[in-house]
């Protein structure tokens, strides 16, 4: 572990490709900065995907609440416990950070970053209907309406798509409890975009 | 193969659908599905909605704020690098001094920054930067502005403090700027203008080095435009360059060929020399010449190009009047809206509106401006545009008004 640390610190920040996503974090869990960029590097995409999808599309926050997230991971990572994938485990601490950031100031603006991309997927195509674009603006505006536990329970399971026990022991609720948040989400996303076809 | 009648036995509410989905829970609904064309109807619309999701655009990145964002958690993940199993047991007093660490890592990283612009300012300055600032937080504790460029504006930092000074050449930008203390300036300079601010929020419009508009969020905002006095605008007021006089020597802006502009520019995303003023066209081109530039442009649309595009549309609205003109006005505006640049297609829609009021596609625009104008936290300006656009006879335009009057935020 030793001399992998010592090669880790020598690489400028690039961890080695091929350490798993378990010894990453084992690494930080000890502070090795360079295992963080190569979580950061494998992990930032969906993080930010994520992040997105639960708190609105405004980039000024969203960059600030994906950098916080990893931040948190490099200070827990001696939590990690291997219950669940380190993938799953990490989305589970950008939850955690975006509920707390929603109670902050940021909350009048999420109404309005929920709609950031909206603009360009209303714009007419040259021909035919709008349906696709119409449909992805009404559930990203409904997606805004649900609750942050209801909305979490979306996003995790059927975008994200992380097993609904691993979800359920991520979010530290019963099996049965993220079921009940995921149907009634997924009936209010239903309704919403039935409502567009009425 | 698709199950083609229902599957004996009872079928699973949806709740039960749902829960026998999940991935890493073999159930026996799964099994049921199979056999049930009820279930799987059921499962698609309920597949559809991650589908969807996923299939949502996601914010713009851009790749050179990703290194600094990158390099910038790595420095704030070393000051807390105490090693964390130490950490706990660290005594109180050596525990609070983490913050510190923090804070003198975020100072390290911004002094970095202002050494390297330091250095580097003589080589950057009067190029074309065509990006915002990367790591606006950290900029922000060195410089009082921060800048947001939509993609394809040419600007550059050319005045650093006390007198910060930002030449925008062309393309749309908003600008942040905290109180500024006595002494000290920030100017936004176009060829034939100057915007002067005291601690605000606002954009700037520029087409081809002319100020085409400003808009303050808040705070107030000196413009001196060539030619015309000193105006003051306040929260909430717009400048705009169409009710001004042009001054003379300055092509109207239809008859400024974009296209020309843009041939002397390399691709986006590389810096490069200044751009010099565009030279007024000699002749008008003929209206078929504006046809076909119109053409282009609707090809390069289709194709999924809406930059190309947008200069095609530039190009055509050099037709003297008529509905070529109309239509090419529309059409910018979407291009650009297609373009991700907003503060250019709400500047190209209001144009549109303003000249064609009774246009077949003002409903549209309206619809289209009120999204627009949202997204730019105009709630008032969106308000007012989708209200208008509920009296187009189209039902999708109603349909997008009555959703984006249903979006806009509850006032505080």
């Amino acid at each position: 572990m030793t001399g992998k640390l010592i090669a880790l610190r020598r690489s400028a920040g690039s961890a080695p490709v091929e350490m798993s996503d378990e010894a990453l974090l084992a690494a930080c869990a000890v502070g090795e900065i360079a295992a963080l960029g190569g979580l950061f590097d494998r992990h930032r995409t969906y993080v930010r995907r994520f992040i997105g999808q639960l708190a609105g599309s405004d980039e000024r926050d969203l960059d600030d609440l994906v950098q916080s997230t990893f931040l948190e991971l490099y200070r827990s990572a001696s939590r990690f416990r291997g219950e669940a994938a380190v993938r799953s485990w990490i989305l589970g601490i950008a939850n955690n950070v975006v509920r707390t950031h929603a109670r902050g100031a940021i909350r009048r603006r999420t109404a309005m970053s929920t709609l950031a991309s909206i603009p360009e997927t209303l714009v007419p195509a040259l021909d035919g209907p709008l349906l696709v674009a119409e449909q992805m603006a009404r559930l990203r505006v409904a997606m805004g309406e649900l609750t942050h536990d209801r909305r979490v329970a979306f996003v995790m399971c059927d975008v994200e798509e992380v097993p609904g026990v691993e979800a359920a022991r991520i979010l530290g609720i019963r099996p049965g409890t993220l079921g009940r948040r995921l149907h009634e989400a997924r009936q209010a996303l239903r309704a919403a975009l039935a409502e567009g076809h009425s | 193969m698709r199950p083609s009648g229902r599957a004996p036995g009872r079928c699973p509410t949806r709740e039960e659908l749902g829960r026998g989905l999940r991935r890493g829970e073999p159930h026996a609904v799964q099994q049921h599905v199979q056999d049930c064309a009820t279930c799987t109807h059921e499962v698609d619309a309920l597949s559809r909605l991650g589908e969807l999701a996923r299939a949502m655009p996601s914010p713009r990145e851009q790749g050179r704020d990703l290194e600094e964002s990158r390099a910038q958690l790595l420095a704030l993940a070393e000051a807390l690098s105490a090693p964390h199993a130490r950490h706990r047991h660290l005594p109180r007093t050596v525990a609070l001094a983490v913050p510190l660490l923090l804070a003198a890592a975020i100072a390290l990283v911004a002094w970095t920054s202002v050494s390297r612009s330091a250095g580097q300012r003589l080589a950057i300055a009067m190029r074309v930067v065509p990006a915002p600032p990367p790591v606006a937080r950290v900029v922000e504790a060195v410089r009082r502005g921060t800048v947001r460029a939509e993609p394809g504006a040419s600007y550059a930092w050319i005045g650093s403090q006390p007198d910060e000074q930002v030449r925008l050449h062309d393309g749309a930008v908003h600008v942040e700027v905290s109180p500024l203390h006595a002494g000290e300036r920030f100017r936004v300079i176009v060829g034939d203008a100057e915007v002067e601010v005291r601690g605000t929020a606002f954009d700037v419009v520029v087409i081809a080095d002319r100020l085409i508009a400003v808009h303050v969020s808040h705070g107030r905002v000196e413009v001196r435009h060539t030619g015309d006095p000193t105006v003051m605008l306040e929260a909430g007021a717009r400048w705009d360059g169409g009710t001004h006089a042009v001054p003379a020597g300055v092509p109207p802006i239809a008859t400024t060929p974009l296209a020309h502009l843009h041939a002397q520019r390399p691709a986006r995303g590389s810096a490069t020399a200044v751009l010099e003023p565009v030279a007024p066209t000699p002749a008008g081109p003929s209206t078929s010449a504006m046809e076909r530039a119109f053409q282009e442009g609707i090809g390069s649309l289709r194709d999924g190009d809406p930059a190309a595009a947008a200069l095609a549309f530039q190009r055509a609205m050099g037709a003297p009047s008529g509905a070529l003109l109309e239509d090419a006005r529309f059409w910018l505006a979407v291009a650009r809206a297609r373009n991700g640049q907003p503060l250019l297609a709400i500047h190209a829609f209001e144009d549109f509106l303003d000249r064609h009021p009774r246009s077949l596609r003002a409903g549209k625009a309206s619809a289209m401006l009120g999204w627009l104008l949202l997204h730019e936290r105009d709630v008032s300006g969106a308000e007012r545009r989708f209200r208008a656009a509920l009296t187009d006879g189209s039902e999708a335009v109603h349909a997008s008004a009555r959703a984006g009057l249903a979006a806009l935020p509850e006032s505080d």
